[in-house]
């Protein structure tokens, strides 16, 4: 193994490293959110702590296999306003399916979800089971755009409580 | 009466649900197995179907022909099952009780569930995590554009996203073909080979017109996959026929093999041969269209001749017709639609809805109840499950009292089924919507209680939904609803305190149906056109009679009817809301209570928070519908007129009309519960009266009510309608029997085209609701079709719990008690 190589190889293990203290630290973020009073931040951990498993989980980065969906998730009371692009990242050196969040939206998104309020979103995620249809009956959210795209990002965020290793929220919820 | 009427009845006296271990043990075993197994997804179809459309995606080829080839692939392809003893071979999934997933409707809205499906809380069904690995990683990513919702919202984005708002109005072909029945009698008659020669020489002959061409290929490829599957049924049975050690079930896989290899490629020779033709073209329809509510028609005239001919012969004996028709009834309900949790929520406990008719007459008008009859009846009497969906027809006139009083005896025994059609009304506004008093006479009920005639209405029963309390709630504000902001949405309509007479205020309530009629329909029309590109039927369209004659499939309007329908959810709760409002806020003599629309609509929407003497008014005071109040049986008749005055003309994408309903499945509870309060006194959050049924819990006598049901003009209800009439328990003494049928038959006299019942009492239901372990089997009838209680959600087991129940002896009102064990 040449130089170069030996530099690459830990240059990569750095920040894969990093990735996983960065993965850790969203993951007390989220932890921390549940069990408070405070959720304002718990879609936007949700959502990193997402992106970076699509970097370091292969079995969670293939259900986003050439995946290009555009999400806007926002609040009527202005106090949610994120977007969420996925597309290819170039990830230690490579090319690989990924998502990019920001804290704006954008224009045009394959679908877009609206919460009532920042209650509203919380109570949609921590639910267990977040349910689209029971949230607009309920009037705690409205949806445009392609419904199939929003199902599919659903059963993403439900799978990262088990992949950071957080018990299931209602049983945080229940504890704190 | 016919004499072998009489011995087939003589025979049957000996069969009861009492004795059914010891007379029927294969249909005692079928029905613990029923009950006992749990509903699981199938995903088969769904890969096959995908696949192939990857596959030929870039080929050029038309969808009619791709998704012919795609189905018979799957037809041809799939794995061939035997869950149980059952006499018959097919299976509609590859589960016991299987939940096929249709990708292409509303599949994928169970993505969210994939992990959790198996497990929750309502209705779960069983999913695997291969199962769902296959439709998270292969199957829904290619529908992610492709699904016929997604297809429409490309073409009309604003009136999907409405649709979504999920109370404005409901398009069902986001789920379905919708509602029909098909005419089975054309594949016993010519077998399969028969269609399928047919349409290879019409190809041939339209090599020059390639819509024809197209279709009649599609059909020669569709038909030959129904051939290739019941091939493999015949084979496989033979296979464990040698394999099989015990001698009776040897026998039976024996017999499948033969019958399986002789039909439905072949005409029907006798009993079995028709019955088994007749369930592998269900199985195959519903590998093409998704499971809702396709029937099997009038089953007593469909399979008569082969019945009596083996009866006659020696070749059948009762006890054989009985198995062979049980199995059948087994056949029919092993499946339940896939859907997801919110959708159980609201409308959970529904099986595919199969409806079955009897009796009846004939296309010549004369008495049709025959001996097969009276044996169906006597499987729907032992045998109470869900599905399928008995109904009995009844003509007043040519049918008789003795065949009137078995179907009531059956509903006594089985406490709900079968439901009850009056031939003279539904006969006759069948031919008020254009079709010949011969096809009139030969309808089938559709679903939960829709009029088709059979094989030859293409009938979309269940197309539109309007929630008449979304269009109330719009006239009381000017055009606003609760979910689509501080606009109008249509149009606005005035303020409440705009109407100073009632009449204004009738007038935007009049304008409000419109434009949402308006907007339902042009919705509806392009799912039509969707579904026209995107879902040809090739196996259904054999299965009609026009198609095949005109060379086009039944969604390009191949069939001879072409009708859609519009069914309405909470009728009582509007009438009684605006018969309120003209009672409290219009009429200058009443003393009681009296307010202005603005006050009342302030009290309603707070609920009546601090109004309980308004509440009490409007509950109990003002005029409702059901009990022959003069202003109630006005606003009755004008909302009646007015929807059929708005749909009934409106021509669909097939050049058919949109005819007028009042059923709502178990949508009036769920919908009620996540509405807010009406003025008739409804708090919010109660579910909404059921069908047509006026409101519960008014002390009336049931024939008031019965009138006020009979009084509306059913020449304006094509459609049909589904009236809940609940009897406090009595035994099917003659007596008893004698006054059910009488009753019934005197609300028909009087113009009723539909009744059906439930035989329970209120303290049962509650305690059904209480300690659901011990009534786990408890079959009702919804509003429309009949379910499991504890199926059911908390909203609907509560609304039947409410419903209004009568004394059968007196025709009294029976008051709520609240209290269970």
């Amino acid at each position: 193994m040449g130089f170069f190589d030996i530099l690459e190889k830990q240059s990569k293990e750095i920040q894969l490293s990093l990735i996983e203290n960065r993965i850790k630290a969203l993951t007390t973020g989220i932890k921390t959110e549940v069990t408070g009073d405070v959720l304002d931040n718990l879609l936007y951990l949700m959502l990193n702590a997402m992106s970076m498993l699509f970097i370091i989980n292969d079995d969670y980065r293939k259900n986003i296999k050439d995946f290009t969906g555009t999400y806007v998730i926002c609040s009527k009371d202005n106090m949610i306003d994120v977007s969420v692009k996925f597309k290819k990242v170039r990830v230690l050196g490579f090319e690989q399916d990924g998502m990019k969040v920001k804290d704006t939206i954008i224009d045009n998104p394959t679908s877009m979800v609206t919460f009532k309020d920042g209650k509203s979103m919380a109570d949609f995620l921590l639910s267990g089971n977040p349910d689209v249809f029971v949230g607009m009956l309920n009037n705690q959210l409205s949806v445009s755009g392609n419904l199939n795209y929003l199902f599919k990002f659903v059963y993403l965020l439900q799978l990262i409580p088990d992949l950071l290793g957080i018990d299931e929220f209602q049983k945080l919820l229940k504890a704190s | 009466m016919c004499s072998k009427i009489g011995e087939v009845k003589n025979k049957l006296k000996e069969y009861t649900p009492d004795n059914l271990k010891e007379k029927l043990p294969l249909l005692d075993s079928l029905i613990e197995l029923h009950r006992s197994v749990a509903a699981a997804v199938d995903i088969e179809r769904s890969q096959y179907l995908t696949d192939h459309l990857k596959k030929t995606e870039n080929s050029g080829i038309p969808m009619s022909i791709r998704r012919a080839q795609a189905i018979s692939n799957y037809l041809s392809e799939r794995k061939v099952f035997f869950h149980d003893n059952n006499m018959l071979g097919g299976a509609t999934t590859g589960k016991a009780l299987g939940a096929p997933v249709y990708p292409e409707y509303i599949g994928l809205t169970i993505w969210p569930e994939l992990r959790t499906i198996s497990t929750r809380i309502d209705n779960p069904q069983i999913l695997n995590k291969e199962d769902a690995d296959i439709l998270n990683y292969e199957v829904f990513p290619y529908w992610l554009d492709r699904s016929i919702s997604e297809e429409v919202r490309k073409v009309d984005p604003d009136r999907q996203s409405l649709q979504e708002k999920m109370i404005i109005y409901t398009i069902s072909k986001a789920a379905t073909i919708s509602h029909t029945t098909p005419c089975y009698e054309l594949v016993l008659k010519k077998g399969i080979l028969g269609i399928l020669c047919e349409a290879v020489e019409k190809e041939a002959k339209h090599d020059d017109d390639d819509e024809k061409s197209d279709f009649y290929q599609s059909v020669r490829i569709a038909m030959q996959g129904v051939l290739n599957y019941s091939a493999n049924i015949s084979r496989e049975a033979s296979k464990r026929a040698n394999s099989e050690v015990d001698e009776e079930r040897k026998k039976n896989f024996q017999r499948i093999a033969e019958v399986c290899k002789r039909v439905p490629a072949h005409p029907a020779r006798n009993y079995i041969e028709a019955v088994n033709a007749l369930w592998i073209c269900q199985v195959c329809v519903f590998a093409e269209n998704s499971n809702m509510a396709i029937n099997p028609g009038r089953l007593d005239q469909i399979l008569y001749p082969y019945f009596i001919k083996d009866f006659e012969s020696g070749e059948l004996s009762i006890e054989d017709a009985l198995n062979i028709s049980g199995s059948l009834w087994f056949k029919i309900a092993d499946n339940v639609n896939l859907v997801p949790q919110a959708a159980e929520k609201l409308f959970g406990g529904a099986g595919a809805v199969p409806a079955i008719t009897l009796g009846g007459v004939n296309k010549d008008g004369k008495d049709a109840v025959n001996e097969l009859t009276y044996v169906l009846l006597k499987v729907t009497e032992l045998l109470p499950i869900r599905d399928p969906n008995v109904n009995a027809r009844y003509h007043p006139t040519e049918n008789t009292a003795d065949y009137r009083n078995e179907v009531s005896r059956t509903i006594l025994t089985n406490k709900a089924i079968p439901a009850f059609f009056n031939d003279i009304q539904n006969i006759q506004t069948l031919v008020d919507q254009g079709e010949t008093e011969e096809h009139a006479r030969d309808y089938a009920v559709i679903g939960c209680v829709e009029l088709g005639s059979v094989g030859r209405d293409y009938s979309a029963s269940s197309s539109v939904f309007i929630p008449m309390y979304t269009v109330l709630y719009m006239a009381l504000h000017n055009g606003r609803t609760t979910v689509t902001g501080d606009k109008s949405l249509w149009k606005a309509t005035g303020k409440p305190e705009d109407f100073d007479t009632f009449e204004k205020f009738w007038d935007a309530y009049a304008e409000q149906t419109r434009l949402t009629a308006e907007n339902a329909i042009s919705l509806n029309n392009t799912y039509g056109k969707n579904h026209q590109e995107f879902l040809p039927t090739p196996i259904l369209s054999a299965m009609f009679h026009g198609p095949m004659d005109k060379g086009r499939d039944l969604i390009n309007g191949g069939s001879i009817y072409n009708s859609s329908g519009v069914t309405h959810i909470a009728f009582p709760d509007v009438c009684d809301s605006i018969c309120a409002i003209r009672d409290v806020c219009f009429t200058e003599d009443n003393t009681d209570m009296q307010m202005s629309l603005s006050e009342l609509v302030k009290a309603v929407d707070n609920n009546f928070e601090g109004n309980k003497l308004l509440e009490a008014y409007l509950k109990n005071k003002a005029p409702k519908y059901g009990t022959n109040h003069p202003i109630a049986e006005e606003i009755s008749k004008r909302l009646i007129e007015l929807s059929y005055s708005v749909f009934n003309n409106q021509e669909n994408y097939r050049g058919g009309n949109y005819r007028v309903a009042y059923w709502t499945m178990t949508n009036h509870a769920g919908y009620g519960s996540v509405t807010g309060a009406l003025p008739s006194g409804r708090r919010a959050n109660v579910p909404f009266s059921s069908g047509i049924t006026p409101v519960s819990q008014i002390d009336t006598q049931l024939t008031t009510s019965l009138n006020s049901v009979a009084n509306l003009n059913s020449m304006h209800i094509p459609g049909a309608y589904a009236l809940n009439i609940k009897y406090s328990p009595a035994d099917p003494t003659h007596e008893n029997v004698i006054k059910f049928g009488e009753l019934v038959e005197g609300y028909m006299k009087e113009g009723g085209q539909q009744v059906q019942f439930n035989i329970q009492d209120y303290k049962t239901l509650i305690n059904a609701k209480t300690h659901p372990e011990k009534y786990p089997h408890l079959l009702v009838r919804v509003s429309g079709y009949s379910a499991y209680f504890d199926t059911l959600n908390e909203a609907m087991k509560d609304e039947l719990i409410t419903r209004s129940q009568y004394n059968l002896s007196s025709g009294e009102f029976v008051p709520i008690q609240l209290e269970g064990e």
